[in-house]
């Protein structure tokens, strides 16, 4: 985790080290950071909370959210755990959609294919007017899928 | 109508708002520009949702409007009601409105003319309606020193009601014939259709756009004006405020601009009066 953190230089520049820390100031925010703010952003909005009232609940500014969104703070592991139990979201919910090199998804790729055809089965199942129609639309899905329906509730 | 806001339903954005699609995709257009493409994928996805089974707020605008057309009314009625009061024995007048006496008034051969005048900012919040609320939003950002069009929030936006009448601009380049569009208010009907002010068919009327976003360019200030104007056949009145947006190098690089309709606003004029 912490090379990931490091970024490659050349020896000359740094007295013979190979890596130099990462700043936000020189290199921008993390990736990571981005992604995870960006995710309590979404939840935020979902949720329907504005900046300062989700800044009142965890002792923040809204300024601190504001940099936590953008990624250019840092959120530690202690506010993360407050902010997803706020939220009412588990704490992998903040790390969703990144791959196991720690790459957000750039939406070009089979993620905005299957994100649209997601899109498509929700609009088409709430297209759906008649309750008994779409109940038996989402068993026979959730059937297909190999799955109980105790467990796609 | 409802103060528009955003509800969770399972893990998606939708709409509660009087508002359909149009509403959310603003809103997805407004993440974009702010830099959160995932949150802009997810309202344009609920957008494309309502698209999908037809744009309900659409239909509901075309219903009203077919229950009550808008009756069009003699141009010099209008006029009058324009004016101040007569000068009565030619005694002076006492102005009583905290706002500037300065009026602009420009106008041209086609019959188009359009009278503009500042007012006072410090009356916004006091009126705690959505212009005033926005104001306020805006002057807690200046004061917090974050006045970045990426630390925006949507949800405080839409919690001020005025999605709908929300332009954005860029006025990154110098020259005021580029300023451009990013967000058109779908609720506002003078100057749709333009992708920039310049496009305008009625030059003084682009002209006009383009020297006061320009002043604002400038300055950094906010700007309110209220206007009265006359384009075609249909007459206007509203307020605007115009708030500038900073770069991270600290240059105004995009103006949000906010429309309050007034009394007599978009009212068709009959031809040759």
């Amino acid at each position: 985790m912490t090379l990931a953190k490091l970024t490659p230089a050349s020896a000359s520049e740094n007295g013979g080290l190979m890596f130099k820390r990462r700043t936000v100031i020189v290199d921008g925010p993390d990736p990571i950071d981005q992604h995870v703010g960006g995710q309590l952003r979404l939840r935020r909005a979902q949720a329907g909370m504005t900046q300062t009232e989700l800044g009142a609940k965890v002792g923040l500014s809204f300024q601190a959210v504001q940099k936590y969104e953008t990624g250019e703070n840092r959120i530690s592991a202690s506010r993360l755990y407050q902010l997803a139990r706020i939220l009412d979201v588990p704490l992998a919910y903040f790390f969703e959609g990144l791959d196991e090199t720690g790459h957000t998804e750039d939406g070009t790729g089979a993620a905005e294919l299957t994100r649209k055809e997601a899109s498509m089965v929700l609009g088409a199942y709430y297209g759906i007017k008649d309750p008994r129609l779409r109940s038996a639309c989402l068993l026979i899905m959730t059937r297909m899928a190999g799955r109980s329906e105790a467990e796609s509730e | 109508m409802p103060t528009p806001s955003v509800a969770p339903v399972g893990t998606e954005i939708a709409c509660v708002a009087d508002e359909g699609c149009s509403y959310l995709r603003a809103l997805s257009t407004i993440e974009h520009i702010a830099g959160f493409e995932h949150t802009a994928r997810c309202y344009a996805a609920a957008a494309s949702r309502c698209r999908e089974q037809g744009c309900w707020a659409a239909r509901k605008r075309d219903a009203r409007a077919a229950v009550e057309p808008p009756a069009p009314i003699p141009f010099k009625a209008v006029h009058r009601m324009s004016l101040p009061p007569a000068f009565a024995g030619h005694e002076a007048v006492t102005v009583q409105f905290n706002r500037s006496n300065l009026v602009d008034i420009v106008s041209d051969c086609s019959g188009n003319y359009i009278e503009r005048r500042c007012i006072d900012l410090g009356t916004l919040p006091a009126r705690g309606d959505s212009l005033g609320s926005l104001y306020q939003y805006w002057s807690d950002l200046r004061a917090a020193g974050a006045c970045r069009f990426s630390n925006i929030d949507t949800v405080q936006l839409a919690r001020s009601g005025i999605i709908g009448k929300l332009h954005i601009v860029d006025v990154r380049s110098s020259d005021p014939q580029d300023f451009r569009f990013e967000l058109f208010g779908y609720d506002v009907s003078i100057g749709r259709y333009y992708e920039s002010p310049r496009a305008h068919p009625v030059s003084i009327w682009a002209d006009g756009l383009m020297r006061d976003y320009n002043t604002v360019r400038l300055t950094a200030a906010p700007r309110l004006h209220r206007i009265r104007c006359r384009l075609g056949d249909t007459s206007h009145h509203y307020t605007r405020l115009i708030l500038p947006f900073l770069d991270k190098r600290g240059r105004v690089t995009r103006l949000l601009v906010a429309i309050r309709e007034e009394a007599g606003d978009n009212i068709k004029v009959q031809a040759g009066h």
